[in-house]
């Protein structure tokens, strides 16, 4: 990690600092509003209604700023460090893109104060951790700038650290609703050793929202923008020679006239959204509902060819949301529709080591439908007993094209999934919940053909990418947790989960005070 | 919860619009439909065989069709190669080649046009290794001074190599402009040129012989142990330099070649990333002659940022028809053309794989073996493509015979082979 780099990272650091001291100290809003606004419910009150919650399955339509007061009834925050460890069985496939497994230790604090009609939220974060094994990807978020990646036969481990941190409010009159929010994340990617990729993400979220009350329910339109951009940087340090560099096109492919060029690269992109949605004005008990469109646009360029624009990305996503939310049962169906279209630029000679663009071809295709359905239930809301129940099933169709090659996937799985939450109080101080959980992903549809040619180690990963995609799973989750009271509205709170696949297992372990 | 019964109809109904094969209609119009015309000079044979490759710069894929209407090509940008066998008036059988090179195949339906040359092949030697990378010195420094070229005897009678000059080309591989005039067709442009001296028949070179030209005839061992001896070289090539701080040396062993022209004021060594073209000819006029009317002048522009900068320059051109080999080297990563007309060289070769690649050091480019005649004698890969006729990123065969390092750390050759592949058995 560069100087530079060291101290823009200190600076964020210093600013979640300040931003996690404001939310603890928020002026207009004192211990004493909370407390009346929360007077019937304990902190572990709280904590066991964020168990038995049923607006978890409307996540979408809360992200509307100006229904995020609708979310919960209570004030809900917390503060904590975790550490969570991901890993691939040996001999199973996997994403050599993802690596082999990570490790993660995490510090983050999160805020969601009611005060009277207003409801401010927050949070900041500081992720460190390795991923291990990465290969044929040296670029960072590959679910964001995916195909187009910058990668060689080498990789290795990838240390990384992340920043993260927002907030937002979100306020009624009693017939507007209106809310604004604001996020940033940075991540920090590096390797010590050869190939030495320093990649530098930014992601900046900008979101807006109103409503207006119409009888029983809230009409609101949200907006939201996102700025992103993304900058790597590969070094060799080696007297004994350096890997070739390649630009990835996608399932195995390659931009073979750059091969071997172009170690700096950087990704900057735009997405907007608009979404429109229903929800009930009282009782948070009715309809709810939520249609949206997503354009994201990027363009990945090569900085050391004279900026030289590899390729431009285009996606669009469509989704619709609509179900139920009463008092002790939710119900839910949804459907997005996504498609991505990569344009990569034709040149001609170089003159004096400028490229001119002659063309350009649509040469990616990225289809993702997803459709599914959800359903949950609380049994049992006892004082000493809770019991909710969640299923869902979620088909998946997803297509890609690259016709540089002839090169085309198609996945189609079936996922479903059942759980089930129980919540104890042991005292009235003592609160313990489970949640174990069942799921499996059958596949429907799978086929993969391979590029005509390409680089072999490339094709070898896409191959890898597409078995463990399409892999049948049954997975088996269970997360304990242990919530006690402590002086003052506080609570101390301890979570171990664990995962494990057919593939792959997952432990994590947090430990938090939650007030 | 009326809205409840719905939600099985939705599903059902996002599910029959998933399970729909959809198209990825953008990504199908990037295709064209391309004719070509392979226009012969007058007096050439037609071809008996031929095959056109497409080599897509952009994707690096390669098309091979053996008819030119009704070819269905991606969009891109394209090298054409053609190559065919013929057979002269005379009988003797010969090659047809032709090559375009940055051909823009963007529209939905695309007519080209090239030329073919008729070529047979010379009864000379051959170039059959160029170790142009040199070795490096336990610091990890470069060393200059061995590199070499090789030549030999691919036929079954004795040549006389005194009169072929060994050349290098003025134009690299990796950086290509518009120049004009644009002589490829009729000559090689150059900037070195080194000729064996005699009278013609003082430099004999048997069926199987090999010839060593060096950059300097001395034992390099004992300046850089990870080197190896050229002292027993045939020739070397020897500049007296008017830079105090670079100056040659004139090997007491080895007698030098006849200097004609070296752009260089100090000492002449061969590309050490193998951006040139190196190659032999037989000069048919005197040197006098030649030094007078073989100068052109050129003009090219410079295109940058800042604007577009008018160039000239001046070099010298060998005609075509004098070069008898030439191979050209570049790199992967940076190639842009190959700097002589294809019907001397259809392709390049190389040592590394990208710009200042470090593994190619120690390492030569070595003609392939086709067979080993009944003599006992190799018997090279001749079609001008230095692609399909050398091996690249070979151990030099001075290496494997003297068994010296074949990396900085020393480790030594412990294989002899032909062409830096195959064993010698």
């Amino acid at each position: 990690m560069n100087i530079q780099n060291r101290h823009n990272m200190s600076r964020i650091g210093q600013t979640i600092i300040l931003l996690v001291s404001f939310l603890a100290s928020t002026p207009d809003i004192t211990a004493s509003d909370i407390q009346a606004s929360d007077s019937l419910l304990s902190v572990v009150d709280r904590e066991k209604a964020e168990n038995l919650s049923l607006s978890q399955l409307f996540d979408h339509v809360y992200q509307n700023p100006a229904l995020t007061g609708f979310k919960r009834n209570h004030s809900y925050s917390s503060a904590g460090i975790s550490w969570s460890q991901d890993r691939h069985r040996d001999g199973m496939p996997y994403n050599p893109a993802a690596g082999s497994s990570e490790m993660h230790g995490s510090f983050m604090a999160q805020t969601y104060l009611k005060h009277k009609q207003s409801t401010l939220s927050g949070f900041a974060g500081y992720t460190t951790g390795k991923i291990k094994s990465m290969e044929w990807c040296e670029t960072s978020d590959y679910d964001i700038v995916y195909p187009y990646v910058m990668a060689d036969g080498t990789g290795g481990d990838l240390n990384e650290e992340i920043y993260r941190f927002g907030g937002g409010i979100s306020s009624s009159t009693g017939k507007w609703h209106y809310g604004a929010s604001l996020a940033y994340k940075a991540g920090l990617y590096y390797r010590s050793v050869d190939p030495r990729p320093r990649n530098v993400t930014g992601l900046l979220n900008l979101a807006a929202g109103a409503g207006l009350s119409i009888g029983n329910y809230i009409t609101a339109i949200g907006v939201t923008a996102d700025k992103y951009k993304q900058t790597n940087a590969i070094e060799f340090m080696s007297e004994l020679g350096s890997a070739k560099i390649y630009h990835l096109t996608g399932l195995g492919t390659d931009y073979s006239r750059f091969a071997g060029t172009g170690e700096s690269t950087y990704y900057t992109g735009w997405r907007y959204g608009a979404t429109f949605d229903l929800h009930p004005a009282r009782n948070i008990s009715g309809l709810i509902a939520s249609l949206g469109v997503t354009r994201f646009t990027f363009s990945n360029i090569i900085s050391d060819l004279n900026k030289l624009p590899l390729a431009h990305v285009r996606e669009l996503e469509y989704h619709a949301q609509a179900g139920w939310l009463g008092q002790h049962a939710a119900v839910n169906a949804y459907a997005s529709i996504r498609r991505r279209l990569g344009d990569e630029n034709i040149f001609g000679d170089a003159t004096s080591g400028s490229y001119p663009q002659i063309s350009t071809l649509t040469m990616y295709a990225h289809n993702r439908i997803r459709t599914g359905a959800q359903a949950s239930g609380i049994i049992c809301n006892a004082s000493r007993f809770g019991l909710k129940i969640n299923a869902m099933a979620e088909y998946i169709h997803d297509n890609q094209v690259q016709s540089a090659a002839n090169a085309r996937r198609i996945i189609n799985n079936l996922d479903m999934n059942i759980n089930c939450t129980v919540t104890f109080r042991a005292t009235q101080a003592t609160l313990f919940s489970a949640n174990v959980g069942y799921g499996h992903r059958h596949p429907i549809r799978s086929t993969f053909n391979k590029p005509k040619s390409g680089i072999e180690g490339a094709i070898a990963a896409a191959d890898a990418r597409f078995l463990a995609d399409s892999h049948m799973l049954n997975c088996i989750d269970g997360t304990v947790t242990m919530t006690h009271a402590l002086p003052h509205q506080l609570a101390l709170h301890i979570a171990a989960h664990c995962t494990t696949t057919t593939i792959a297992r997952n432990y994590a372990v947090t430990a938090s005070i939650i007030f | 919860m009326k809205l409840l019964r719905y939600l099985p109809i939705l599903s059902g109904l996002i599910m029959s619009v998933s399970s729909c094969d959809d198209t990825l209609g953008d990504t199908q119009a990037n295709t064209c439909d391309v004719i070509i015309d392979v226009t012969l000079p007058e007096g050439t044979p037609e071809a008996t065989a031929y095959h056109l490759t497409f080599h897509n710069i952009t994707t690096g894929q390669d098309t091979t069709i053996t008819n030119t209407r009704g070819i269905t090509l991606m969009k891109g940008l394209y090298d054409i190669t053609y190559e065919g066998t013929a057979t002269a008036e005379s009988g003797a059988a010969g090659s047809l080649r032709g090559k375009i090179t940055s051909v823009e195949i963007l529209d939905r339906y695309v007519a080209i046009d090239m030329t073919a040359y008729f070529t047979v092949e010379t009864d000379d030697l051959i170039i059959s290794e160029v170790f142009f990378t040199g070795t490096l010195q336990s610091s990890g420094n470069q060393y200059y001074g061995d590199d070499y070229v090789k030549l030999y005897n691919n036929t079954d009678h004795v040549i006389y190599a005194d009169g072929l000059t060994l050349f290098e080309s003025k134009f690299t591989t990796t950086q290509k402009y518009d120049y004009t005039p644009d002589i490829m067709d009729q000559a090689v442009t150059v900037q070195a040129l080194y000729t064996i001296p005699g009278s013609g028949q003082d430099v004999p070179v048997q069926p199987g012989g090999y010839l060593l030209l060096a950059d300097t005839g001395i034992d390099h061992r004992v300046a850089n142990p990870n080197s190896f001896d050229l002292s027993h070289a045939d020739f070397e090539w020897y500049d007296i330099s008017t830079k105090p701080a670079n100056i040659d040396i004139d090997s007491p062993y080895v007698p030098n070649l006849d200097k004609w022209y070296c752009y260089t004021l100090s000492f002449w060594v061969l590309h050490n990333r193998g951006f040139k073209a190196y190659g032999i000819a037989r000069i048919p006029v005197d040197k006098e002659t030649y030094m007078k009317d073989y100068y052109y002048s050129y003009d090219y522009e410079i295109v940058s940022a800042a604007g577009t900068f008018p160039m000239s320059q001046s070099a010298y051109r060998l005609p075509n028809e004098w070069v008898v080999d030439i191979v050209n080297c570049s790199v992967a990563a940076t190639f842009q053309w190959t700097v002589c007309s294809p019907m001397l060289d259809m392709s390049w070769t190389n040592c590394g794989t990208i710009d200042h690649d470090k593994t190619r050091y120690f390492h030569a480019v070595r003609r392939k073996l086709l067979y080993v005649n009944e003599n006992g004698n190799p018997v090279f890969k001749d079609t001008n493509n230095s692609a399909e006729d050398f091996n690249p990123m070979c151990t030099p065969s001075e290496i494997e015979l003297q068994g010296t390092a074949t990396d900085l750390n020393g480790n030594r050759a412990t294989v002899i082979t032909y062409d830096g592949v195959t064993p010698v058995k």
